[in-house]
């Protein structure tokens, strides 16, 4: 953030500069100083009445007093006069999905991305999506998705800010099966552990236990390993376990294949093992990628918890799938999350299948500060120090963080409305708002410390015991 | 696998608020499933302070399908839970009534019989029940509790050898394994059950409950305790009661007595009753803190458990060695906030841990009235009145501290005072 003050020095010398004039203004407005970012916005056009840079800030600044369809004029003139600005069309595409407009969103956002691909955001990408699927993005059948699905969906969101696009990409389309199947595919994931925040133990976890084996594969094959196979994380929802699954898959530069529950559960008999082996296939077709599975337990349940067979027939194929003695997963890494790993049937975690286990603690500091971050992106937040919440935040997950900033925002949206102007969320407010929220993190330590304690004797829990702080 | 399916899954892994969502997302597409309306209900029975949520549920169940006998019976069961314990009856036999054959319905009666501790009854419907399954799990575990209330040891241990041989994976039959080998004083065994059933069911709170009371039982002082609850556990709340007016009434009998053949006898009795009363109160308590001081059973407490050990236990310690230092070196100073603090053990015994939010606030008031008199004196005694003899602030206090205590012993009977609301 520009310092105001060297800028209105620097002004004080050359006031007609437009860029600088334009920089003040932003400084304003990162402040949420509105009526100076408007009169520096002036000065700038007064000098330069067609620089399309300050009309669409300006709109901006008019979209955040609330004054949509002002914003939106001036945009449409900016856009006409300067069809090639691609940040217009960008702000105009958000415009247009706040005015319930999706399918226009969509039309602008894809302009911009066309002047200038560095513009893609895939956060605002995301949400025109789901506003023209006209649901949540869960499953189209539950208008309630899982508690489960509600807090990995919220910290797998957090990561999603402007990534580069991914130049690389070749355009071949591996993927068209996943039409028929409605999987959530990416091409190559656009995240790596250098852009997840924190997490350092887990890192190198999964370094050890699946990067160093998959780079030096001929070592692990003198020993009669194959390398690859299953791996399963494991933790408190809302804790960054699909983040992370993309993250490897990005360390690793594969496909990333990422499957939810809705996606293979069929009411028709038989149904969900097709869906299930038709995943398998297209993966191995697909290798080197990463399948993960969401909510693994629904489909690795234990089977004595089972009352009907037919639920027994998708677990007995998802063994069958993963049993390398059986399929040829060569290249394909099985990635399973799970919240409850406790209620998996035991077979799973034989040799071959999930033999692997990580566990997914809540964010450490650093993950909170960049979760903070991100949280406050895109907000009117004044006076964040992000490290300082993030140290108040202990235990929270990524989707806390999200309900802390959610009940700010809506408390500075109520003053706002009947104010009629901007009112920042500030850092004290955030503060109190964090006391009032729960972490539900809390809630799965008081189960998973009764299977650290009690139903441990293989050691499976010895991570659990570790991070409570218990000796064994 | 259909919503229902998963949500009936996650019930049965014990996931209850996840298969409150599966079956809250089949009710939004078909309200009048009435199905999923009593596993709803199940899943809300099972979570504390819901069972009238529970009770809407199933009587919705009911109100879409009022012939179906099962319905009926988890009625009786929430119903019974409620301590509405006439109207759960009359749901179990209208569940009969529709389904004779119905080995549920059978034992639902048979936990209504139990809720009102009339034994006998439990145990012919648990026969009944068991004599049309013999593989019904709630009645055949409840047959083994009922026989252990009723003191028959025998029997008792034969149901639950049976239970165990049916299914040595069943966690609930361990539990009972475990309560029958604490009856016959045998905490090693019980132990070992009670750690099995966690293994085979961590979150099960009965089992760690019962993991609790082997730990406590490793010293004889609760032992002891144990023996009595044991003893009282046989007869209904309103033959408890008799039995301590009337234990009462021997002593003050007693020590009418003893006050005419020799004072120091009736002190002596004095002492006892005194110590009989703290005993039964404070046990509890001072089992929590014994097994707070390992290391390794402390992981068994809960938090709320954690903190009556040490209040009760911790409060104990100060307060002995307090008043007996006192008394030792004759500073009031020291024996009188001693005696407070040990005075202040029993209203502490009730406010922490205790189920009821009323119970908590007025005990709570009450531990607080005690310490800050105890305080009071203190200073009273050091400060303002250092000169021997117990006069100014101590004077005042004494009797509302005492009366106070006194109180709580018997306000510690009352039902809404310990048991959580619903």
């Amino acid at each position: 953030m520009a310092d105001i003050e060297s800028l209105k020095q620097a002004l004080a010398v050359s006031p007609d500069n437009v860029p600088l004039l334009l920089m003040l203004a932003q400084a304003h407005l990162d402040q949420f100083s509105l009526e100076e970012a408007r009169e520096t916005f002036e000065r700038a056009l007064a000098q330069d009445p067609t620089n399309a840079q300050a009309r669409t800030q300006l709109a901006q600044l008019l979209e955040l007093e609330g004054k949509t369809s002002e914003a939106i004029l001036r945009l449409e003139q900016v856009c006409a006069e300067a069809p090639e600005f691609g940040p217009a069309w960008l702000l105009r595409a958000k415009l247009a999905l706040n005015d319930d407009d999706p399918s226009g969103a969509k039309d602008f956002f894809d302009r911009a991305v066309a002047i200038d691909p560095a513009l893609r955001d895939e956060n605002l990408l995301k949400r025109i999506r789901q506003a023209s699927a006209g649901g949540t993005g869960e499953s189209k059948t539950s208008p309630i998705p899982s508690p489960q699905a509600m807090g990995e969906a919220q910290a797998g969101a957090y990561f999603e800010s402007s990534f580069e696009h991914d130049e690389d990409d070749d355009g071949e389309d591996f993927f068209d099966e996943d039409d028929e199947l409605e999987l959530d595919f990416e091409r190559k994931p656009d995240v790596d552990f250098a852009r997840v925040g924190g997490m350092e133990s887990v890192k190198e976890d999964i370094r050890m236990k699946i990067l160093y084996p998959l780079k030096n594969r001929e070592l692990f094959e003198a020993y009669g390993k194959k390398a690859g196979g299953g791996v399963l994380l494991y933790g408190p929802p809302g804790c960054g376990k699909t983040l992370i699954s993309r993250a490897t898959a990005g360390e690793m530069d594969a496909k990333f294949l990422s499957v939810g529950l809705h996606q293979i559960l069929d009411m028709w008999i038989g149904k969900s093992e097709e869906k299930l082996h038709q995943i398998f296939d297209l993966a191995r077709r697909s290798a080197p990628a990463v399948l993960f599975f969401d909510e693994v337990d629904a489909l690795a349940a234990d089977r004595k918890d089972m009352r009907t067979s037919a639920g027994r027939t998708l677990i007995n194929q998802f063994l069958a799938e993963l049993d390398s003695e059986s399929a040829e997963n060569d290249g394909v890494l099985v990635l399973g999350a799970t919240n409850a790993p406790w209620h998996l049937d035991s077979a799973f975690l034989r040799p071959g299948r999930f033999d692997r286990l990580i566990f997914v603690p809540p964010p450490d500091e650093v993950a909170r500060t960049e979760i903070v971050r991100i949280m406050a992106d895109g907000k009117p937040v004044a006076g964040l120090d992000p490290a300082a919440l993030a140290k108040k935040l202990t235990d929270f997950s990524g989707a806390d963080i999200k309900a802390t900033f959610d009940r700010a925002v809506e408390a500075a949206l109520s003053e706002a409305m009947s104010s009629g102007k901007i009112v920042p969320v500030t850092q004290k407010q955030l503060v109190r708002n964090a006391r009032e929220v729960k972490p539900s993190c809390r809630k799965w330590f008081e189960s998973a410390k009764n299977y650290a304690l009690y139903a441990n004797q293989s050691g499976f829990y010895d991570d659990v015991l570790s991070y409570l702080g218990i000796e064994k | 696998m259909s919503e229902t399916s998963h949500g009936l899954l996650l019930q049965e892994q014990g996931r209850l608020e996840e298969a409150e969502v599966c079956f809250r997302n089949v009710l939004a597409r078909e309200p009048d499933n009435d199905f999923v309306h009593s596993r709803l209900a199940l899943c809300q029975m099972s979570q504390e302070g819901r069972k009238k949520e529970a009770l809407a549920s199933i009587e919705e169940a009911i109100r879409l399908r009022a012939d179906e006998g099962f319905y009926h019976a988890v009625r009786a069961l929430v119903l019974a839970d409620l301590h509405r314990t006439r109207d759960a009856l009359d749901s179990a036999d209208r569940a009969i009534a529709f389904a004779p054959e119905d080995s549920f319905a059978l034992s639902a009666k048979a936990s209504v019989y139990s809720a009102m501790q009339r034994w006998a009854d439990a145990e012919e419907w648990c026969r009944k029940a068991l004599a049309i399954d013999a593989e019904n799990a709630l009645a055949s575990n409840l047959l083994t509790h009922v026989l252990r209330l009723q003191g028959k040891g025998e029997e008792n241990e034969a149901a639950v050898a049976q239970l165990l041989a049916d299914d040595p994976e069943n966690s609930l039959a361990h539990v009972n394994a475990g309560w029958a080998a604490l009856a016959r004083h045998d905490h090693g065994a019980a132990e070992t059950h009670f750690r099995e059933a966690l293994r085979l069911d961590p979150e099960s709170d009965a089992a760690r409950q019962g993991l609790l009371e082997s730990f406590k039982a490793r010293s004889w002082f609760y032992r002891t305790y144990l023996r009595y609850c044991f003893f009282m556990q046989r007869f209904t709340a309103g033959k408890q009661w008799l039995i301590i007016i009337g234990l009462y009434v021997v002593y003050r009998v007693a020590k009418e007595v003893m006050d005419r053949v020799h004072p120091v006898l009736a002190g002596g009795l004095i002492v006892l009753w005194l110590g009989f009363v703290m005993w039964v109160w404070l046990a509890p308590g001072i089992g929590n803190f014994l097994v707070f001081l390992d290391r390794s059973a402390r992981h068994a407490l809960r938090a709320s458990e954690k903190r009556l050990g040490l209040a009760v236990g911790g409060g104990l310690c100060a307060g002995v060695v307090l008043t007996a230092v006192g008394i030792a070196t004759a500073i009031d100073g020291l024996f009188v906030p001693g005696v407070g603090l040990l005075l202040a053990t029993v209203p502490a015994s009730l406010a922490f841990d205790n189920e009821s939010r009323n119970g908590r606030i007025v005990f709570g008031l009450i531990t607080a009235f005690v310490v800050l008199g105890a305080v009071v004196a203190a200073w009273d005694e050091t400060v303002l009145h250092p000169q021997p003899g117990l006069g100014g602030w101590t004077g005042l206090l004494a009797l509302p501290v005492v009366l106070a205590t006194v109180a709580c012993t018997w306000l510690g009977n009352i039902p809404s005072l310990r048991r959580a609301s619903e």
